[in-house]
């Protein structure tokens, strides 16, 4: 990774819930990177995204966003943030194209130009009342309304949850493209390992209000690998650090965070057939790291 | 805010229908429907815009917009301030260009008045009370409040039942002596006193 400024900083950040902790202890984000928040329901995503929103006030710990505290400073870093929520709320009995003209009064950058093109390529009528509108429809709109400002960075709390494949699909292009062409920094949270797969630049595996993991994608999918080996074949010290350790009738698996580590002392039993190497995904990463060793 | 001024509206128009229809001598109903009028302001408009903030989850749609709370709060304050001042203002307006004795008008410039205060006072309150619980919760303790309420009139006849006439002597007189240019200065303070509370609430 570069190195360029973070735009984002969390300092050992703490809310306490009841039967609930967020406690991170360290999260950055350079600009112009996207950043994906994985972990199970309850893992503290929305906390982490509504505490960078103000929407919800941490405990201590230090937030810097853009080099202001959001608690300090909300409105200016709403006014440079696009947000879209995991449920969007509108006023019902309203068109469209009053709620962008409602949104647009409130930021110092609206561009209506191209809030009207964002309609126009998402097919969103401006006529039609925004309780009209399908779920897909709502999440087109909404993020019309996020990106219609300029906002330097996009928040988005599980943005594609119970949308149609299609939709989910074009949603995830758009914000890779906005991150590729304009620079822009993307937070994304999701539970749905597939959509972070496809757009994220980072991850971040949270658990019971924890972050586990941090780095980079492409890092994290080289350096965890499953293996498939022959009983007695790996040393020990290997096989002890495995996760998810399985025996089975024909061999063992487990999967291991160190693979390039270790990838030598593997070379001779892949060559001879007893060792096999298994590309994991984030999902599987995901169990292995909630289900531990 | 559109309920706000079709309230408004309707009080204003009501008033000058009745005032022209009834004519002087009927000025005492005219006057005490005014100022209940007045009073409904807070559970009309404030409570049906916070019914329907509650229904379409208003302010988590203004929470993720660059807004404070405080701005939030000062907008809703600020439109019910204007809106009693409105109405009070016609309603004074109206009646001072009515035959009242000069001793009848200071009792009139008062209840209006008062019911001006009482209805910052309720909006006031209702706003700590709908930020604080909810609106769900509130309106369910206000609905009770008033059934309570309901029994005012039974206590006040059962302790007041051989002073009556004393009792509604003593309030008109005090109404009738109300040193307005020292109350209003406090209900306005007071009023504010109560928005700085809505807006920590709030924040």
């Amino acid at each position: 990774m570069d190195e360029t400024e973070n735009i984002l900083e969390f300092k050992n950040v703490q809310k306490k819930y009841k039967g609930f902790a967020l406690d991170v202890m360290s999260l950055n984000l350079p600009q112009g990177y996207i950043l994906g928040l994985i972990g199970p329901n309850g893992a503290g995503k929305t906390t982490t995204i509504k505490i960078l929103m103000n929407m919800v006030k941490r405990d201590r710990g230090e937030v810097r966003l853009f080099g202001l505290d959001p608690q300090r400073n909300p409105k200016q870093i709403k006014n440079r943030v696009g947000y879209l929520g995991e449920e969007q709320h509108f006023y019902g009995n309203k068109t469209v194209a009053w709620t962008g003209n409602f949104v647009s009064t409130f930021y110092d950058n609206w561009d209506t130009n191209m809030f009207q093109s964002l309609l126009t390529s998402f097919q969103i009528s401006r006529t039609k009342k925004t309780r009209e509108l399908s779920k897909g429809m709502k999440v087109r709109f909404s993020l019309a309304l996020a990106l219609s400002h300029h906002p330097e960075l996009l928040i988005l709390d599980e943005p594609t949850a119970g949308l149609d494949p299609v939709i989910r699909r074009e949603v995830l292009e758009l914000l890779r493209k906005k991150s590729k062409n304009e620079g822009k920094s993307v937070i994304i949270s999701s539970h749905i390992t597939d959509d972070i797969m496809r757009t994220a630049d980072l991850v971040t595996f949270l658990i019971e209000g924890k972050i586990v993991l941090t780095s980079e994608k492409d890092e994290l999918l080289s350096n965890w690998k499953k293996i498939h080996y022959k009983k007695g074949i790996l040393d020990t010290a290997i096989v002890k650090s495995l996760k998810r350790h399985k025996d089975h009738a024909f061999g063992s698996s487990g999967v291991t965070d160190r693979y390039l580590e270790i990838k030598d002392s593997l070379v001779q039993g892949i060559t001879e057939g007893v060792v096999k190497i298994e590309n994991v995904n984030l999902d599987d990463i995901l169990i292995s790291l909630v289900k531990g060793a | 805010m559109g309920y706000f001024i079709g309230y408004c509206c309707l009080i204003l128009i009501l008033t000058a229908i009745l005032r022209v229809t009834l004519g002087n001598d009927h000025a005492v109903p005219l006057v005490l429907i005014s100022g209940i009028l007045i009073i409904l302001m807070v559970f009309g408009p404030v409570f049906f815009n916070e019914q329907y903030e509650e229904k379409h989850k208003g302010y988590d749609f203004l929470d993720i917009l660059p807004v404070n709370a405080s701005e939030i709060v000062l907008a809703k304050f600020g439109l019910i301030l204007i809106t009693v001042v409105i109405t009070v203002g016609y309603l004074l307006l109206l009646f001072s260009v009515s035959k009242v004795a000069p001793n009848d008008w200071n009792l009139v410039r008062s209840y209006i008045l008062m019911s001006g205060a009482g209805c910052l006072f309720f909006a006031a309150l209702s706003y700590i009370g709908i930020f604080s619980l909810g609106y769900t919760k509130f309106a369910m303790i206000v609905m009770s409040f008033f059934v309570l309420l309901g029994f005012v009139p039974i206590l006040i006849m059962k302790f007041y039942r051989d002073n009556m006439d004393a009792l509604i002597e003593n309030i008109l007189a005090f109404l009738r002596h109300v040193n307005w240019l020292a109350v209003i200065p406090l209900v306005l303070t007071g009023y504010l006193g109560l928005m700085f509370i809505a807006i920590k609430i709030k924040e």
